[in-house]
């Protein structure tokens, strides 16, 4: 409890005085809300660069081998404007590389994390405001070496963005296993060590720094979310960090972690340990399972606050949804094999794996049925991100429910490594988290930058992106039930497959519509971010502690210590005589916010 | 009018359970095929399974989706009058955290059985009274693993591989029909996946591991197997045949590509 009096009666720590210069106030920034929007710009530019990638890759899988109007002749002049197919292994290495750990990860760790989460507990700052700083930081290393990987020997990496041993360890192994793939693996470990450095900040000012009042239940889901995040990401990114140096250190200083004995590829003798290419996979699912839930778990709690929000109405089963995310979280950690079920891991152990990952679909569940019983009852806005949010819930029933048939092994055996596959975490991962993003973004704009987003343009992001991620995604189960693979440069080198051009083509049509249909966020987010109408404080007129401070928030975001009295969720108590009552205002009162516009303190 | 916003959810349920009813045959307007032709007893199990979890899923989808769509045009601003005050209840949560619960444990263990069979108990041969155990069906060929092709070796009269009189097959993997054949797998360089989309079959090839499938094939003719494990930048075209045939058919072939192969060495 001192940290919780410290921070406001010092008046200095963490938030320290006001940075005068431009330098230090939108570069070499401290405040985590500053921290949190130059994660945002970057996420996104990366998102833009992921979604190129994409369209290329759609480009080659409905088309072939055909010259790419405009960009081929400028990206690939050797082949004559034509996809090679080691061009093609590397788009889709990289892509899924950057979106998942230049984009997902970062955007709702980086940027909301940072700048949610302070405002969200009435702290002034995040524990470790130094340390926050060199946590986007450290992003830079690894953006410089992603870029210079790309212009790598190669085209860049080409080993898949799980890189699997020997394929990624040996040289020999793909022209773009040389260079290219330590490039990735160095720009994957200045990640994840921002990663470990933000989750350490985020864990202490949860539990160090809420202000008075603000008992971990009455913490909003958000909060909520992104503190199971930091600690699954504390506890798990090690592991992957170790892995990393592991395949850095067979690369190049001639260890054999990963590699057997006697193999000969590309006809020269690979030298090596008594290695097992098995261990890579462990320890990256190790992580990287969890990860599929740290790029979930926050955009969770984000749709649950947006959606009690503009139902105006409680969310149903706070606790049972705060037990659900821990569930998901700790069990998080005993499902990694279902990924390995065909990888020659001992059968056995893929029947426990199945059981757990059984196991883990009922949280999961638990909560949809929460965000369904908090929507009926309510007296639903259909806000821009309300429609996000909605569209989060749809999509990720979808996404959730074909995750069971995967968990069933003896089905996976067939679906693995096809398209089925990709559907799916498509749905959860596009459908699901960037829908939330979209959704939070729309939701957040007004505090993070005093101006509100345009409504119209928004809605039609919105309508254009749920149609055609829709037709982008839902027919790559039809692909995955005829045993479609991914990875193939050309699928229909495969009798079985020619048939299934026709479909293919109007998955990339549906991708490229929906990739132009990002303009319109753009153009809202870069003309509103100028432009756009002031907002007021609390615009959405939520409960949470965010809205009790200026849009934006000045430095040390609260003029005044704010005192919580109640939970995040008191929306339309029949005793008030509005619809909403923030966290801060008196029992019963009002809902007026006790502090916004009064002067700073000295 | 906000509240048309809701028809577009509820179009997801109606939407989602056409086209996976059109793209599993009932309608035949996307695909005229669900799944693969079947052409084993390992696949029964598999597709019942498949179909069984898609059902299952497919009421659950269309529940939760509808409901989705129905509250937001019932508790539209527009029409609605105040929200309810509800925190929750706990009666519900109990209840759709049990019953997916049991749902979901049933179709676990149901499924075990299945797993076991395809992939767990390893054919076996014959009781050998003097070592007190039944000996594992040893594998009637071995596939070789390469960047970019595949090869299968046959053990020869002997039933030893890596003998003088072993039989390589490139690129054609020839098997007698109506038999479990048991297969080895084998990685010269990196990892492959041996995968038959017909027998719902995969398994990944790790180098310096053994690994065995077995299958049996109910009829004749060819089909295709293709690589599905990242490879590099070949592995689109890591493709090979399966070409079952009657026992005395396999026989002859064997013999054959045999004498041949001792005829080109010599």
């Amino acid at each position: 409890m001192i940290q919780l009096v410290s921070q406001y009666e010092s008046g200095s720590a963490p938030a320290g005085a006001p940075p005068r210069g431009w330098l230090t106030r939108y570069v070499f920034a401290t405040d985590h809300k500053i921290i949190g929007a130059q994660f945002l710009f970057s996420s996104l530019a990366w998102m833009a660069i992921g979604g190129f990638l994409a369209m290329a890759i759609r480009w080659q899988l409905a088309w072939p081998w055909s010259d790419m109007p405009v960009f081929g002749p400028w990206l690939f002049l050797a082949e004559g404007g034509q996809i090679s197919p080691e061009f093609y292994t590397m788009l889709f290495t990289m892509h899924g590389t950057i979106m998942i750990f230049f984009v997902v990860i970062p955007i709702l760790l980086g940027a909301f994390g940072n700048f949610l989460i302070p405002l969200m507990i009435g702290a002034r700052d995040m524990a470790f405001p130094r340390l926050n700083m060199a946590s986007y930081w450290l992003m830079w290393p690894g953006f410089t070496c992603l870029i210079a990987a790309f212009f790598s020997p190669g085209y860049g990496p080409a080993a898949g963005w799980t890189s699997y041993a020997p394929l990624a360890s040996a040289p020999e192994a793909a022209p773009g296993s040389g260079l290219g793939q330590s490039l990735w693996l160095a720009s994957l470990l200045f990640v994840g060590a921002s990663s470990i450095l933000g989750s350490v900040n985020y864990i202490t000012t949860i539990l160090f720094l809420r202000v008075r009042g603000m008992t971990l239940f009455r913490m909003p889901m958000t909060v909520w979310g992104l503190l199971v995040t930091a600690i699954l990401q504390a506890l798990a990114l090690p592991v992957l960090t170790a892995a990393l140096v592991m395949q850095l250190a067979d690369r190049h200083l001639g260890t054999g972690f990963f590699m057997p004995h006697d193999l000969v590829i590309n006809n020269s003798a690979v030298g090596g340990g008594a290695g097992q290419p098995l261990l890579w996979q462990h320890l990256f699912w190790f992580y990287s399972h969890p990860a599929v839930y740290i790029m979930i778990l926050p955009a969770m709690g984000m749709v649950s606050d947006m959606i009690s929000c503009f139902s105006r109405k409680p969310l149903f089963g706070y606790r049972p949804m705060v037990y659900a995310t821990c569930a998901i979280a700790a069990m998080g950690f005993l499902v990694w094999g279902h990924h390995m079920f065909v990888s020659g891991l001992n059968p056995l152990a893929g029947s426990v794996f199945m059981v757990s990952t059984m196991l883990i679909a009922l949280p999961s569940g638990v909560k949809v049925f929460n965000w369904l019983a908090t929507l009926w009852g309510g007296r639903i806005q259909f806000t821009t991100p309300m429609l996000f949010s909605v569209a989060f819930v749809s999509m990720f029933i979808i996404g959730g429910l074909s995750g069971i048939l995967m968990a069933a092994n003896t089905v996976d055996e067939y679906v693995h490594d096809t398209y089925y596959i990709v559907a799916h975490f498509h749905y959860v991962l596009f459908a699901g988290s960037i829908m939330a993003v979209f959704g939070g973004i729309c939701y957040w704009f007004p505090k993070m930058f005093g101006r509100k987003m345009n409504e119209t343009l928004g809605k039609l992001h919105f309508l254009l992106t749920f149609v055609l991620l829709n037709a982008t995604f839902f027919p790559m189960h039809i692909l995955g039930w005829r045993g479609f693979p991914r990875r193939y440069a050309d699928p229909y080198h495969l009798e079985q497959f020619q048939d299934l051009l026709p479909l293919n083509q109007f998955i990339t049509f549906a991708a490229l519509a929906l990739g132009a249909s990002q303009l319109i966020f753009v153009v809202n987010f870069l003309y509103s971010l100028f432009a756009g109408p002031r907002a007021a404080d609390n615009v959405w007129q939520a409960n949470t502690l965010e809205w009790a401070t200026a849009s934006p928030p000045p430095h040390g975001n609260f003029f005044r210590e704010p005192v919580v009295e109640r939970g995040p969720y008191e929306y339309s108590d029949p005793r008030s005589l509005l619809d909403y009552q923030p966290q801060t205002s008196f029992p019963n009162g009002s809902g007026a916010e006790r502090q916004t516009g009064e002067e700073a303190p000295a | 009018m906000n509240r048309l916003w809701s028809l577009l959810f509820l179009a997801v349920p109606v939407l989602g359970i056409v086209i996976v009813l059109g793209a599993s045959g009932v309608g035949g307007f996307v695909t005229d095929r669900w799944l693969p032709e079947a052409i084993g007893p390992r696949t029964t199990s598999v597709d019942g399974l498949f179909n069984l979890i898609h059902a299952i899923a497919g009421v659950v989808f269309f529940l939760t989706a509808t409901i989705l769509g129905v509250s937001l045009w019932c508790f539209s601003a527009d029409r609605a009058g105040s929200a309810r005050f509800w925190h929750g209840n706990v009666v519900l949560e109990l209840l759709w955290t049990a019953i997916p619960a049991g749902v979901l444990v049933w179709l676990a263990f149901y499924q075990l059985p299945f797993w076991n069979l395809n992939k767990v108990d390893a054919p076996r041969m014959y009781f050998d009274p003097e070592q007190r155990e039944e000996s594992l069906t040893p594998p009637i060929a071995r596939v070789v693993a390469r960047q970019f092709d595949w090869s299968f070796v046959y053990p020869g009269s002997d039933g030893e591989f890596d003998t003088i009189d072993d039989v390589v097959s490139s690129g054609v993997l020839v098997l007698p029909r109506d038999e479990m054949n048991v297969l080895e797998l084998a990685s010269e360089d990196v990892i492959h996946g041996f995968a038959i989309n017909a027998l719902r079959l995969k398994q990944d090839i790790v180098p310096g591991l053994a690994s065995r499938v077995w299958f049996a094939v109910s009829g004749e003719g060819e089909w295709e197997i293709h690589c599905t494990e990242l490879c590099g930048w070949g592995h689109y075209r890591m493709a090979a045949k399966l070409r079952v045939v009657s026992r005395v058919e396999y026989d002859q072939w064997l013999r054959s590509t045999l004498l041949a192969q001792q005829g080109h060495d010599r």
